[in-house]
């Protein structure tokens, strides 16, 4: 079964388990989700509902020691990445498909200069020498804003808004046709956090990539995303279109999300949570992942687990009570 | 950088010097009288005196102590009272071969302990990593003279391949080097093993994979310079110790180095000896926590920094003021 040819990028039944001091953990837990070419997607969840993971089984980067298993199939144009010999997810890598890594501050390496870091990938996807590698560097840097006489400086030389912008510049290089961007701003403050949204949204059209955007920042996906995957517990529970996601919220756990944004015109004296935690993932309950903290919960929810509704367009839910 | 080294050797001085009154007090207080044991049990109390004046010893404490720091600073530490050679005279004729089997065994250890470390972190916890550490344990926990005598007992009464001691030839330095390396290997690859899993879990790393480097590029380029620093404090220790003259391998193989003649000196009470071996070893100790410190400031540009800093901060502002 080969993914839609509209498609760039087709999961299919992706499941992700880690292992840690014996027990299992199910971090993914059969994620079905489409890119279309030139789209943007965002992935939308609570910390630990296996956003990032989804992102590093991606480009097959999960870490070594702790994952236990990945099923599934994850095409990228045609080839089940799940499949491919390293030594071809290696010319994917950085040159097809690349990350943007969460905290910037640890994302860099500290005793290589950012020049150093950004032509790496250059002169290992581009057949180029090391100095056509180096110029085409200092080009990347000054694409993300900073002068090109910084490139022979340190990561620790950089501020936090700055290394990400480095960051971004690694991950640009060399034009992928995907750019997966896990949190990009979580860790600046929020001036920054515009700056370097414009910038991965005119990066992205300047350079016709398709982006994956994971994020918890609703607001964030709306200004850049064209789709929508709402994840939770390892699992999509809701996924379509901007529209249909933001104008037809239908997942309890989507209403709830949307529920718990504040509303600045409207004087609220609390804020609206989503009551309870996730489930641990070492021990996910038997029914529906979201019954224990789910308002329309019926007994049936908590013993049966949801099969997905198709909603009309590509609107879809995981939930039994729609 | 220069300034620091300057800064550093003039530290020195110092501890040198404290180094210097904490020997000489200590030898006074230690049991046992050189004249005894050099005139052996039956010569006469007359005799016995007669000895002390000749050698100086009945003079009080503070003058002799100024006698030995005046001689300290012109590199004269005295004769020895048994052999009757200056003591300069025969550490400088001692110390290369002790640099030499030093920096023999130092290279060796680091050759093989820093690679079966890196395999070590690689394959953590499975098959080959479990071996290596149990082998370790083993290298480290063994005791020197053991392994020593085993060498001996094996390459040169039982095979005759190499002779047992002495020196000469390279055939000489190949037991000493070996009986010296096996523990350094074993605590260089332990460390190496420690700091690289430290190294490999970063961020920076994940980073690294993301640009489609090969796990030996990423290995050998990103996870091993910033693993280093610990490694190196661990090799620079082991050489320092080295530099002491390993006195239990010099003593198997009856090799003629600083470690042997020093510990004749203390068991003979020969003062000059004792104390120009001590000060040669704080001073070699001294000086290889320098070299270290400098080799700390070649792999990592913030220690780098440091050394630089200010000088650097005061050329850009004398930069933005004109």
């Amino acid at each position: 079964m080969a993914g839609n040819s509209e498609n760039l990028l087709s999961i299919r039944d992706l499941k992700v388990e880690y292992s840690s001091g014996g027990k299992i953990i199910n971090a993914v837990n059969g994620v079905t989700l489409d890119l279309p070419k030139g789209g943007a997607l965002g992935l939308v969840g609570e910390t630990g509902a296996g956003k990032t993971t989804i992102a590093k089984a991606i480009l097959q980067i999960l870490p070594d020691h702790a994952t236990r298993s990945v099923t599934g199939e994850i095409f990228f144009e045609d080839r089940d990445l799940l499949k491919t010999p390293e030594e071809e997810l290696q010319k994917i890598r950085g040159g097809d498909i690349s990350m943007v890594f969460q905290d910037p501050m640890t994302a860099l390496n500290p005793i290589m200069t950012v020049g150093d870091q950004i032509a790496e990938g250059i002169h290992l996807h581009q057949n180029k020498t090391k100095t056509e590698a180096r110029q085409e560097a200092i080009r990347m840097l000054e694409t993300v804003g900073i002068s090109a006489d910084r490139v022979d400086e340190y990561p620790y030389q950089f501020s936090g808004g700055m290394k990400q912008r480095v960051v971004i510049a690694i991950a640009l290089a060399c034009a992928p046709q995907l750019l997966i961007a896990d949190e990009p701003t979580t860790a600046l403050d929020v001036t920054i956090q515009a700056q370097v949204l414009d910038l991965i949204r005119n990066l992205k059209e300047s350079q016709d990539t398709s982006l994956i955007l994971i994020t918890h920042d609703l607001g964030v996906v709306a200004e850049i995303c064209d789709h929508v995957a709402v994840i939770y517990a390892g699992e999509v529970v809701e996924r379509g279109t901007l529209e249909e996601i933001f104008d037809h919220p239908t997942h309890p756990y989507t209403v709830g999300l949307f529920g718990a944004i504040p509303e600045l015109h409207k004087k609220v004296d609390r804020l609206s949570p989503i009551a309870g935690l996730p489930p641990d993932p070492t021990d996910l309950p038997q029914g529906c992942y979201f019954a224990p903290r789910c308002p329309r919960a019926t007994k049936a929810c908590a013993e049966k687990h949801p099969s997905v509704k198709h909603l009309g367009g590509t609107h879809y839910a995981l939930c039994d009570q729609i | 950088m220069l300034r620091f080294i300057g800064r550093r050797l003039l530290q020195m001085i110092p501890i040198l010097l404290v180094v210097a009154v904490i020997i000489f007090t200590l030898m006074e207080l230690v049991p046992g009288d050189p004249v005894r044991i050099m005139l052996g049990d039956f010569a006469t109390e007359a005799q016995v005196e007669e000895e002390r004046e000749r050698l100086g010893l009945n003079r009080p404490f503070l003058e002799r102590f100024w006698e030995f720091i005046k001689g300290a600073v012109q590199l004269d530490f005295g004769v020895s009272y048994i052999t009757k050679t200056s003591v300069s005279d025969e550490l400088i004729e001692r110390f290369p071969r002790t640099l030499k089997l030093a920096l023999l065994s130092i290279c060796v250890s680091a050759l093989f302990g820093i690679p079966i470390g890196i395999l070590c972190a690689i394959k953590a916890n499975k098959l080959p990593d479990r071996i290596a550490l149990v082998l370790t344990l083993l290298c480290n926990s063994m005791p020197s003279f053991w392994l020593a005598l085993l060498l001996v007992l094996l390459f040169s009464v039982n095979l005759n391949w190499l002779p047992s001691g002495g020196i000469g030839g390279a055939q000489y330095y190949v037991l000493p080097v070996i009986s010296s390396s096996i523990g350094s290997i074993a605590g260089i690859a332990r460390q190496t093993r420690a700091s690289m899993l430290e190294v490999i879990r970063a961020d920076y790393i994940t980073t690294a994979k993301s640009k489609g480097l090969s796990q030996k590029a990423v290995i050998l380029k990103h996870a091993l310079g910033n693993a280093l620093i610990p490694i190196i404090t661990v090799i620079g220790g082991q050489f320092s110790f080295l530099m002491g003259g390993t006195t239990i391998v010099e003593s198997v193989y009856s090799f003629p180095g600083l470690g042997l003649y020093i510990i004749s000196g203390i068991n003979n009470r020969d003062y000059p000896i004792v104390r120009g071996g001590v000060l040669y070893i704080a001073f070699t100790f001294s000086f290889i926590m320098l070299l270290i410190d400098i080799i700390y400031a070649f792999v990592d540009p913030r220690i780098r920094s440091q050394y630089s800093g200010k000088k650097k901060k005061k050329s850009k502002e004398a930069e933005a003021a004109a």
